[in-house]
């Protein structure tokens, strides 16, 4: 099997980048951001809040899982 | 219904297997086959030992009670966990490479390996986690009433709440010894009870899973039913008030807990197997913790919507299954919350007793007696351990009282947000400690106590306001009946949630205390050193500079008391030191009692470590002081030295360019003597013979007459040469100086050669020298100075006729043009002149050969070659010395035609 290419060094830079900026995007779960979607509606039963916080939550992971995949080790990042 | 002594029997089954589990597991680890236990997949699950009983029960009692809140708590370490590079990644590589052993030695040891500030930072940690040990023992307590009150209260009827609890704070205290305290080498690395702790994490997640699937599927179908069935019985589904200071507060809390509570410290930090580690854990913690939340929600509604009024929200995850008839189910949900509420306790009152160890016995040991390294074999690994299972006793102690006087009217989740408040006091100190190189000790220590006083007087009081009237009165009047100091309405800030207000105050005054009192002290040597290593963790490896020395012998004896014979053997066999007697004497290198400093740091922490490696090994804090000093002075000096090596450079220049000018002016002056000199004696010549004769001519007045006529024609003569000389030095002088003006016209050289030869015609012919010409014929235009011109000419050929001794001389004349040069030269068939005469010939003065004046025409005086020179230099052209077609010398004289320079001038312009 091929050995996964080493990712160039602007790129393995882009996403050292995205690994300080992934936390910022908690502002998405501060007031008064999170308040836009206190609207006592339901989504599919549910309510509209609740879904919102959640998939936040997801999409915070989500995008740790994909930085965790591509941030080079520590060993081989320039540090 | 299931019987308490079931109910019980299955808790110290399960207890049972966890024991089983770890022994295994240690001894797996023992055989080197720990490539699972120190897998990222365990360190993930044994980091969510953030899950605690609270997650377990408390969270749906909280959504049932206040809505979204839970989330925040889950929300705040998703966050941290999310942004692992800012933070953890730096706190694991610092963990490692000091080997920390607990966040009381991180920051002692990150401010100049203070005890004080250790101390302080235990104490903080042992009162601000009792609350939290409390809602451990307290959700036991009441999951076990709970989960056994439909049969009767059988063998528990003897016993109320609080004899319930303090059995469970005794069982838990035994379980915990047992469990924490086996390693006798105290190495703070404890793979049997995190691979215990992240079997735990599955059990707990399986158990709320297995709940949240049966309410959500077995008894209802679909969240959404839920809800609907919630709207219909009147309870709000939606948030009541918008997200406020609260939601950000806990949010904040939860954040900060994740890193600063000493088990989560203990786990992420110090049982951290490798860095990389975090990378998984990065996501697989946030996900963990959203897979535990998912549920919540859906149980507290459906309890709400289905129990009796009345009924205990925090029971809601063991009470729905038990209403369904689902013992097995309800057991198993029991036991999910015994398992969090297990390693919650084990984790936390191990990382608590390690740093009670650490910190606070050990160096008071260490400050009673003076050789305690001597006092017996395995004199401080015995008292280490028995100082762990003494704290551990009454770090559960603690709890249970804390249990005990507050009752159990509050809810689970208000408990733990005090505990949060109170790790929360770390967090300015540990941040500084990462990033701000000017955090002082005094600053942390001032902070960190202001901090922890406001949150003790603001919220860790006010906890206690349920069962005592006089602190329920306090907070209605403040003490001594002034308002402005009540703990819930600080300098009469009202109209926020406690929690919050206790949060701002105390943070305000922990970080403005860190920033102030930092700034205004001076940091010591120490702290200097171990602030650059945390803050630059990442920029180098650190360097041990400090050169310290012990004996072999004494640092073995110490080495074996602290980490047992076996690993001190290893670690001097590997750095090839004797052992025993046989070290007497003999000096260890600096870098080795670095080694075992920080491998003494990962036992009993670095500031124990240190006062205790400072007993044997000589010139260390005072040394580093000194060296500090000297290191401070050698800097100044070097930067001193540094200017002083610029000035001296310019000095040097300077006094160069002075030497070069002064020997210039030297060598001028010394021509100028020469030249007064030659002039003197060249004119000194002459007026000795005129003097003479003229003396005879007075004396002597019957001289005959055709001898008076030699003497007169002698003076003239003389005095003719002397004029001569003059007119010559007037002449150089006036061409060298430019005094005369000086106007290259047009002139024909050929011309000018043409006249000069016809001058010394006569002379040649006088001494038959036969001069031969081969010239072209004019004109040839050159610029220049007719008269200057055929001066020179008539100069060169006048000494290559009056020098040449030659027996058949000649004198040869060519001339001719080449690409834009006028070439003449003047060879003669003489002797030549000598090769060490021949760079200064062209100097004043020099003359060759043997000098007769006497009997030649044209005497020279050394003159009239540096003055052909300096004219043929005027003109543009050259003269120089070549090898010429006769044997003797051979001038050349070139100069520029003046149509070849005109073309020049005018390439040059365009």
């Amino acid at each position: 099997m091929a050995q996964p290419e080493r990712p160039r060094p602007d790129e393995d830079h882009r996403r050292k980048d995205a690994a300080f900026v992934l936390p910022v995007f908690g502002v998405l779960l501060l007031p008064p951001f999170v308040n836009l979607f206190t609207q006592e509606r339901l989504i599919f039963g549910l309510p509209l809040e609740v879904v919102y916080l959640f998939t936040v939550w997801v999409a915070l992971v989500a995008g740790a899982l994909m930085l965790s995949r591509r941030v080079a080790p520590p060993d081989h990042g320039p540090d | 219904m299931l019987s308490p002594d079931f109910v019980i029997l299955t808790a110290v089954a399960y207890v049972g297997l966890l024991f089983l589990l770890a022994w295994a597991s240690d001894a797996r680890a023992r055989q080197g086959r720990d490539g699972f236990l120190r897998s990222p997949l365990v360190y993930t699950l044994s980091i969510s030992v953030y899950c605690t009983s609270w997650t377990f029960y408390g969270a749906v009692g909280t959504a049932a009670r206040d809505g979204l809140e839970f989330m925040a708590i889950y929300m705040g370490p998703t966050l941290v966990f999310v942004g692992w590079w800012f933070i953890l990644r730096k706190l694991l590589r610092i963990g490692h490479s000091q080997r920390i052993t607990s966040i009381a030695d991180f920051l002692s040891s990150r401010y100049g390996k203070s005890s004080r500030l250790a101390v302080l930072v235990t104490v903080i940690a042992v009162i601000a986690i009792t609350p939290y040990i409390a809602l451990q023992l307290k959700a036991i307590t009441t999951s076990i009433q709970v989960i056994s009150t439909a049969d009767g209260r059988g063998r528990l009827a003897g016993l109320d709440d609080a004899g319930l609890g303090l059995a469970v704070a005794i069982g838990m205290a035994m379980f915990t010894i047992l469990f924490g305290t086996r390693n006798v080498d105290a190495r703070e690395q404890h793979l049997g009870v995190v691979a215990a702790i992240a079997f735990e994490a599955i059990v707990k997640f399986l158990a709320l899973v297995a709940v949240g699937l049966f309410v959500v599927f077995g008894l209802s179908e679909g969240p959404a039913q839920i809800y609907a069935r919630a709207a219909e019985a009147g309870f709000q589904i939606h948030e009541q008030q918008p997200f406020g200071s609260r939601w950000v507060t806990v949010l904040f809390l939860s954040a900060c807990a994740v890193i600063c509570l000493p088990r989560q410290f203990q786990i992420t930090v110090v049982e951290n197997a490798n860095e990389d580690h975090l990378r998984t854990a990065g996501w697989a913690f946030p996900a963990y913790l959203l897979l535990m939340s998912l549920f919540t929600l859906p149980i507290a509604f459906y309890g709400l919507a289905t129990m009796p009024a009345g009924s205990n929200p925090d029971m809601f995850v063991l009470t729905l299954p038990m209403a369904a008839g689902q013992n097995g189910l309800a057991l198993f949900a029991f036991i999910g919350g015994f398992s969090s509420a297990t390693s919650m306790i084990i984790v936390a009152s191990i990382a608590l007793s390690i740093m009670v160890s650490n910190h606070i016995v050990l160096p008071l040991a260490l400050r009673v007696t003076d050789n305690l390294a001597e006092s017996g074999a395995q004199g401080i690994a015995r008292l280490l351990l028995t100082s762990r299972r003494i704290s551990i006793a009454v770090i559960l102690l603690l709890g249970f009282t804390y249990f005990w006087l507050t009752g159990e009217s509050g809810a689970l989740a208000p408990i733990g947000l005090i505990s949060f408040a109170g790790v929360a006091q770390f967090l300015p100190a540990l941040l500084a400690a990462l990033y701000w190189r000017g955090a002082s000790v005094g600053g942390a220590l001032t902070g960190m106590a202001l901090g922890f006083m406001t949150w003790a007087w603001t919220l860790f009081l006010p906890s206690f306001a349920t069962s005592n009237v006089a602190i329920a009165a306090l907070l209605a009047e403040g003490p001594w009946g002034i308002a402005m100091l009540r703990p819930q309405a600080l300098f009469g800030m009202t109209g926020y949630d406690p929690l919050v207000h206790s949060m701002f105050w105390s943070m305000f005054f922990n970080t403005a205390a860190l920033v102030g009192v930092s700034l205004a002290s001076r940091r010591s040597a120490l702290e200097r050193v171990q602030a650059g290593i945390f803050v630059d963790i990442f920029a180098s490896a650190p360097r041990g500079s400090i050169q310290r020395s012990a004996s072999a012998e004494d640092l073995f004896v110490l080495a074996e008391r602290v980490l047992g014979w076996r690993r001190a053997q290893a670690l001097f066999e590997a750095a090839d030191l004797p052992r025993g007697s046989a070290g007497r004497g003999v000096a260890v290198p600096s870098d080795f009692v670095t080694r075992l400093e920080r491998e003494l740091a990962s036992s009993i922490g670095g500031a124990s470590a240190h006062i205790l490696l400072s007993k044997v090994v000589e010139g260390d804090t005072l040394s580093l002081e000194e060296v500090m000093l000297i290191a401070g002075e050698t800097l100044q000096v070097i930067s001193h030295s540094n200017e002083l090596e610029k000035k001296s450079r310019e000095l040097h220049q300077t006094a160069m360019q002075l030497q070069e000018a002064n020997s210039k002016l030297h060598a001028l002056h010394r021509q100028k003597d020469d030249f007064l000199s030659q002039v003197s004696h060249e004119v000194r010549t002459p007026m000795t013979s005129i003097r003479s004769i003229s003396e005879i001519l007075m004396k002597q007045r019957d001289l005959a007459e055709p001898q008076r006529d030699r003497f007169v024609g002698l003076i003239h003569q003389e005095s003719v040469r002397l004029t001569r000389l003059l007119d010559e030095i007037l002449d150089l002088s006036a061409l060298e100086h430019g005094g005369r003006d000086w106007e290259n016209g047009p002139i024909d050289a050929a011309a000018a050669l043409e006249r000069a030869l016809d001058v010394c015609d006569a002379l040649a012919r006088q001494r038959q020298i036969r001069v031969t010409r081969d010239c072209v014929p004019g004109p040839v235009v050159v610029a220049g100075h007719a008269d200057r011109l055929c001066q020179v000419f008539i100069n060169i050929i006048a000494n290559a006729v009056a020098h040449n001794r030659a027996r058949a001389p000649e004198v040869l004349v060519r001339a001719r043009v080449t690409a834009g040069d006028y070439v003449v030269e003047i060879a003669d068939n003489g002797t030549g002149i000598a090769r060490e005469f021949r760079h200064a010939i062209f100097d004043k003065f020099v003359r060759i050969g043997p000098q007769d004046t006497a009997d030649s025409a044209l005497p020279g005086l050394g003159l009239g070659l540096n003055i052909s020179h300096t004219i043929v230099r005027k003109l543009q052209g050259r003269i120089e010395l070549v090898e010429g077609p006769l044997p003797g010398a051979c001038f050349r004289i070139v100069l520029p035609l003046m149509a070849a320079q005109s073309a020049v001038a005018t390439g040059a312009a365009s």
